[in-house]
C-alpha cells in the first residue's frame, strides 16, 4: 500500500510480506548422531517462515526560511522454524529440536538455557536450594542459582535438569528494525541526522568477550567491579564468583538468562552540520561554492550492553567495536 | 498446434535422453568414491592407514583428546587419577571426571565417544569395501584382521568407560545412526573377546612385523587387549592363558634401559608391543610445547602429584616416608627408585642442560603458582628426549600403548587374583624382571602373601606404568577409585618455603607440600561415564 498525501507533504508506504522457505540447503551436523562416525554433506532439509510488516513514512515541508524533511522506516519480522527435516526429535520438555539451537515453532538463532535468580549468598542457601546436581554438582557461594521450571510430570520437581529446566531465552534476530532520517535547511546552514536501531533482540557475550580469565585471558573492568565479592555478598552481581576457566566449561557459564543481554539499541548513525558561505564572499575570493561541514559518524549509542561492547555486532563480541568518526571538511568548487 | 506440441514432446524427450547418455555422474577429482575405490591392494592399504590415522591431531598441541591413543587422549587421562593434575585447573574436563562434577555435557567424554565411533565407522566401511576387492587372500585376511582389531579396541575402551553403548558393526545410514540402541556391557565384552581371539589367530607375530610395517597391529597386541578384557571381567584363568601365550612366543622382553624405550632412539624396542606412532616433523606430537617447563618455552600442562612421587620406594625397597632418614627434601630423587628421576621433573633437577627452578620463593618464571606454570611443583620428564632441539609442536617419540612390562605385571595379577600359589620363581619371572632391569635395579620382591603382594603389585604397576594412561582404568576395575580419588591433592614438598598454599582446612601441610586441589569421586555414579548429552538429545534411545 502506497500513498502520497497533501501534495507530497506526507508519504506513507506499508507492506506485508510472507515468505516460506523449504528444502533449505543445509549441513545438519548437529542433527546427526556421532555414532554415524563420519561427516555428512549438505542436503535439502528444513522449512522456515518469515512474515512481517514494513512501514515507511515521509514528511517534507517549508516553513518560512526553514525547510525540513523527515523520513522513517520500521520493519517487524516474525521468524519461525517450521521443520528441521533431519533430526526432528521431541525433547523431554516437549520442545522439538535436534540437540542444537534450533527449535520448531521458534525463531532460528535463539538462546536456550536456564532461568536464574541471582547467586548463592551463603552455604545455607545452597543447602536449601533445589537439587542442582545435574547442572552444578558442587555449588559454592557466589555460584548462579538456577530455577526449577518443570519436571517429568510437567510441573517443577525440585531438581534442576538440562532436559526439563531449559527454556527459550530470546531471539538473536531483531523483531523491530527502524531508522529515522531528518534533514533541516535554514539560510546557509544545513543539518542532517540519521538514527538507526533495533528492538526485541537479545545478545550474548561469549568466550573471552563474556568471561573473565577465559583461555588464560584477562578480566574486564565490569567483571572485576561487578564480580561476586564474598566479603560483601549481593544477590544480583554483574558477574558471579570469579573462577579459573581456561578453555573449559563450568556450571556458571552454562547458557542462562544471567548472561543474556538486551541487545536493542538506538544509534545516532550520522550527523552532518554544514554551512555554505554566502556568494558575496565567495565571489570576492574567486570561488564558486564553499561549504564547511562537521560530520560525526556513530557519535552516540543508547543501549544496555556491557561497556566497550557493541550490540550491533551480535556475534558473541570477539570483534572490533564500531568506530566513531568525526570529520571536519571544506567543499570547494571553482 | 497439436502437431507442434507432439514434436516438442519428442524433442524434450530426446534432450533428456541425451543428457542422460552424457553421464552426469561425476567422481570428485580430489577424493575417493566408495564404488570405484576397492580395485587394488594399494588402495586397501591407503584405507587402512586412514583408520590408523583417524582424526588424530598431528603437529600441534592437542587441546582435547583426538584419539584414545594420542598423548592428549592417553597420557592426559592420567589427569583424572591420583598421578597427575591438569594445569587448566579444577574446571578441566579431565579433572571433572573424578572431582564429583562429571556431567553428561563434559566435552571430553563426548570427544572420546565421537573419536571411537569415527574409527569404528571407518573400520566398518573398510570391512564392507574390502570384500568387493580381488587380492591375495592372505593379505586381505590380514588387513581385515587389522581393521577388526582396531574396531575391537574402540569397543574395549567404550565398554570400560561408558559400559553400555551401541554396538555398531556395519555401515549405517544417518537415519539408522540416529536410532541405534544401547547394547549391554556383557554383549560388548562378548563381542570383543571373540574378535580379539579371532584376529589374534590371523595377525602376524610381533617378530614378523617388517620395519616398513612398524606400528601395525600384531598378534601380541590383540592378545594383550584380550588379556585386559579378561582382567576387567575378572576371568583370571582365561587371562593367565592369554598372557602365557604372549610370554611363550618370546618375541618380547624387558628392555634393560627403562628411559630409552620412551624416546625416539629406542622406541622400537621389543618391549613396546604396540605404540602410538609419531614421526618428527611429518606426523609429530605437540607434547613438548604443551608440557615443557616455562624455561624451555612450554606450557606446563602435565603436572604430577605428591601421590605419584610418594609411590616410588626408597632404593632399599622400603616404602617411601617423609619421616625416613633416607628422604632428602632438597634432593627429592635421592635414595629413591630410579624411575622417579626418569619420570618426574622437580625443583633443582636438570632438564635440557639447565636447572629447573620451581621453588615457591624463587623469582623464576617456573615457580609454582597460578597461571601457566606448574601447579604442583612436578612436571613430567618421561617421553622427553632432552637432546631434541626441533619443533616443539612436532616431536617424534611414540607413546607405548602395550608394553611387555604390563604383560608381566598383569600376568602376576591374574595369578594372584585367581588365588594360585605364588612362588618366588613366579615373582622372579614377572615383577622382579620389571623392577630388576639394569637401569632400575630395585631389590626383588619376596613377599608371597596375597594381601601384601597385592599392595606391592598395584604400586609397582603404578610406578612402572606411570603416565602411560592405564591408571584410571586400573582404579576403576580394582574398584578403589572412590578411595584413591577422594580428598586433597598435593604437589611437591617445599618444607622451608616462605610462600605456601594453604589446604582446604586453612593449614600448611605437615610436610610442606604445596596444596593443589581436591578430588571427590562419587562411588554411586562415577564408575561409569554418562552418554554425552548431545547424543541423548538426538537419539532418545541413548537416554
Amino acid at each position: 500500500m502506497e500513498s502520497i498525501l497533501w501534495n507530497g507533504l506526507l508519504s506513507v508506504n506499508a507492506s506485508y510480506f510472507y515468505r516460506k522457505t523449504y528444502d533449505i540447503l543445509y549441513k545438519p551436523t548437529n542433527s546427526i548422531s556421532s555414532v554415524l562416525g563420519q561427516d555428512i554433506s549438505e542436503m535439502n532439509t528444513g522449512k522456515l517462515r518469515n512474515t512481517g510488516w514494513e512501514f515507511e513514512i515521509g514528511h517534507r515541508n517549508q516553513i518560512g526560511e526553514v525547510g525540513y524533511s523527515t523520513h522513517g522506516n520500521l520493519s517487524i519480522i516474525n521468524n519461525k522454524l517450521l521443520s528441521l527435516g533431519v533430526g526432528n526429535v521431541e525433547q523431554l520438555n516437549g520442545l522439538v529440536d535436534d540437540g542444537s539451537d534450533y527449535f520448531i515453532g521458534y525463531p532460528i538463532n535463539l538462546y536456550y538455557g536456564y532461568v536464574t535468580d541471582g547467586v548463592f549468598l551463603n552455604q545455607e542457601e545452597i543447602d536449601n536450594w533445589y537439587d542442582q546436581s545435574k547442572v552444578n554438582p558442587n555449588p559454592q557461594v557466589g555460584d548462579i542459582r538456577y530455577l526449577d521450571i518443570s519436571g517429568p510430570d510437567g510441573v517443577p520437581d525440585g531438581i534442576i535438569d538440562p532436559n526439563y529446566d531449559r527454556v527459550y531465552l530470546g531471539s538473536q534476530i531483531p523483531k523491530y528494525t527502524f531508522g529515522i532520517n531528518i534533514g533541516i535547511e535554514y539560510k546557509n546552514f544545513d543539518l542532517s541526522i540519521l538514527l538507526q536501531g533495533v528492538g526485541g533482540v537479545k545478545g550474548y557475550l561469549q568466550n573471552v568477550a563474556g568471561f573473565a580469565f577465559r583461555q588464560e585471558g584477562n578480566i574486564q573492568r565490569w567483571q572485576a567491579e561487578g564480580r561476586f565479592d564474598p566479603a560483601n555478598p549481593i544477590r544480583y552481581p554483574a558477574y558471579p564468583r570469579l573462577e579459573d576457566l581456561s578453555n573449559q566449561t563450568t556450571p556458571n557459564i552454562e547458557m542462562s538468562d544471567f548472561w543474556i543481554l538486551n541487545a536493542s539499541y538506538l544509534r545516532v548513525k550520522n550527523i552532518v552540520l554544514g554551512y555554505t558561505l554566502p556568494q558575496k564572499i565567495t565571489r570576492k575570493a574567486l570561488l564558486g561554492h564553499v561549504r564547511l561541514y562537521v560530520q560525526a559518524e556513530n557519535p552516540l549509542t543508547f543501549n544496555q550492553y556491557r561497556k566497550g561492547w557493541d550490540p550491533e555486532i551480535s556475534t558473541g563480541g570477539k570483534y572490533y567495536p564500531i568506530l566513531s568518526t568525526y570529520t571536519f571538511g571544506i567543499n570547494l568548487k571553482f | 498446434m497439436k502437431y507442434i506440441y507432439k514434436n516438442l514432446t519428442c524433442l524434450l524427450t530426446g534432450i533428456v535422453l541425451l543428457l542422460h547418455a552424457c553421464d552426469l555422474e561425476r567422481y570428485p577429482l580430489d577424493e575417493f568414491a566408495d564404488d570405484i575405490f576397492w580395485t587394488n591392494e594399494e588402495n586397501a592399504l591407503l584405507a587402512l592407514t586412514g583408520i590408523y590415522k583417524s582424526d588424530i591431531t598431528f603437529n600441534a598441541p592437542e587441546y582435547e583428546p583426538s584419539d584414545w591413543w594420542t598423548y592428549g587422549g592417553l597420557i592426559f587421562l592420567e589427569f583424572a587419577t591420583d598421578n597427575a593434575y591438569d594445569r587448566r585447573g579444577t574446571n578441566s574436563n579431565f579433572q571433572r571426571m573424578t572431582n564429583g562434577t562429571l556431567l553428561a555435557n563434559n566435552d571430553y567424554i563426548k570427544k572420546y565417544w565421537a573419536n571411537s565411533y569415527t574409527k569404528i565407522s571407518r573400520c566398518n566401511h573398510f570391512l564392507a569395501g574390502i570384500n568387493q576387492m580381488e587380492g591375495s587372500a592372505d593379505l586381505v585376511a590380514r588387513l581385515k584382521a587389522e581393521a577388526r582389531f582396531l574396531r575391537a579396541t574402540q569397543y574395549f575402551y567404550l565398554s570400560q568407560f561408558f559400559h553400555e553403548v551401541p554396538l555398531v558393526t556395519e555401515v549405517l545410514t544417518w537415519q539408522e545412526a540416529n536410532e541405534v540402541k544401547k547394547s549391554s556391557q556383557d554383549d560388548i565384552i562378548q563381542f570383543i573377546i571373540s574378535e580379539f581371539e579371532e584376529v589374534a589367530a590371523i595377525l602376524p607375530r610381533f617378530k614378523d612385523i617388517t620395519p616398513d610395517e612398524t606400528g601395525r597391529a600384531n598378534k601380541q597386541a590383540a592378545l594383550a587387549f584380550l588379556g585386559r578384557t579378561y582382567l576387567a571381567t575378572k576371568k583370571y584363568a582365561k587371562a593367565i592363558q592369554v598372557y602365557e601365550e604372549i610370554m611363550q612366543y618370546r618375541d618380547n622382553s624387558v628392555d634393560p634401559d627403562y628411559v630409552s624405550i620412551f624416546l625416539p632412539a629406542n622406541e622400537n624396542s621389543n618391549e613396546n608391543i604396540f605404540s602410538m606412532q609419531y614421526l618428527q616433523d611429518l606426523a609429530g606430537n605437540g607434547m613438548p610445547q604443551h608440557a615443557y617447563p616455562v624455561k624451555d618455552g612450554g606450557w606446563c600442562i602435565i603436572n604430577l602429584t605428591a601421590g605419584l612421587f610418594e609411590a616410588y620406594e626408597f632404593i632399599d625397597g622400603s616404602p617411601f616416608s617423609y619421616d625416613s632418614p633416607l628422604y632428602n627434601p632438597d634432593k627429592l630423587g635421592e635414595n629413591r627408585d630410579p624411575r622417579l628421576d626418569y619420570t618426574l621433573l622437580y625443583n633443582g633437577s636438570t632438564f635440557r642442560g639447565e636447572v629447573y627452578d620451581c621453588h615457591p620463593d624463587s623469582p623464576s618464571a617456573d615457580k609454582v603458582a597460578g597461571g601457566q606454570t606448574t601447579q604442583t611443583g612436578f612436571l613430567m620428564r618421561k617421553f622427553f628426549d632432552e637432546s631434541y632441539s626441533g619443533n616443539l609442536n612436532s616431536y617424534g617419540a611414540n607413546i607405548p600403548i602395550i608394553r611387555y612390562a604390563e604383560i608381566l605385571l598383569s600376568y602376576l595379577e591374574a595369578k594372584l587374583e585367581n588365588e594360585e600359589n605364588i612362588t618366588q620363581e613366579l615373582l622372579d619371572q614377572t615383577i622382579n624382571l620389571v623392577r630388576g632391569r639394569p637401569s632400575v635395579n630395585m631389590p626383588p620382591v619376596t613377599s608371597t602373601n596375597p594381601d601384601e603382594l597385592r599392595t606391592i603389585l598395584r604400586n609397582e604397576r603404578r610406578v612402572e606404568l606411570a603416565m602411560e594412561g592405564i591408571r584410571y582404568w586400573d582404579l576403576l576395575r580394582w574398584e578403589i577409585a572412590h578411595e584413591q580419588l577422594n580428598g586433597e591433592v598435593y604437589g611437591a614438598p617445599f618444607p622451608h618455603a616462605q610462600r605456601t598454599n594453604l589446604n582446604s582446612t586453612g593449614e600448611v601441610d605437615a610436610y610442606g607440600r604445596w596444596y593443589v586441589d581436591h578430588r571427590a569421586f562419587r562411588k554411586d555414579q562415577d564408575y561409569k561415564w554418562p552418554i554425552p548429552q548431545s547424543e541423548q538429545d538426538i537419539n532418545p534411545n541413548l537416554r
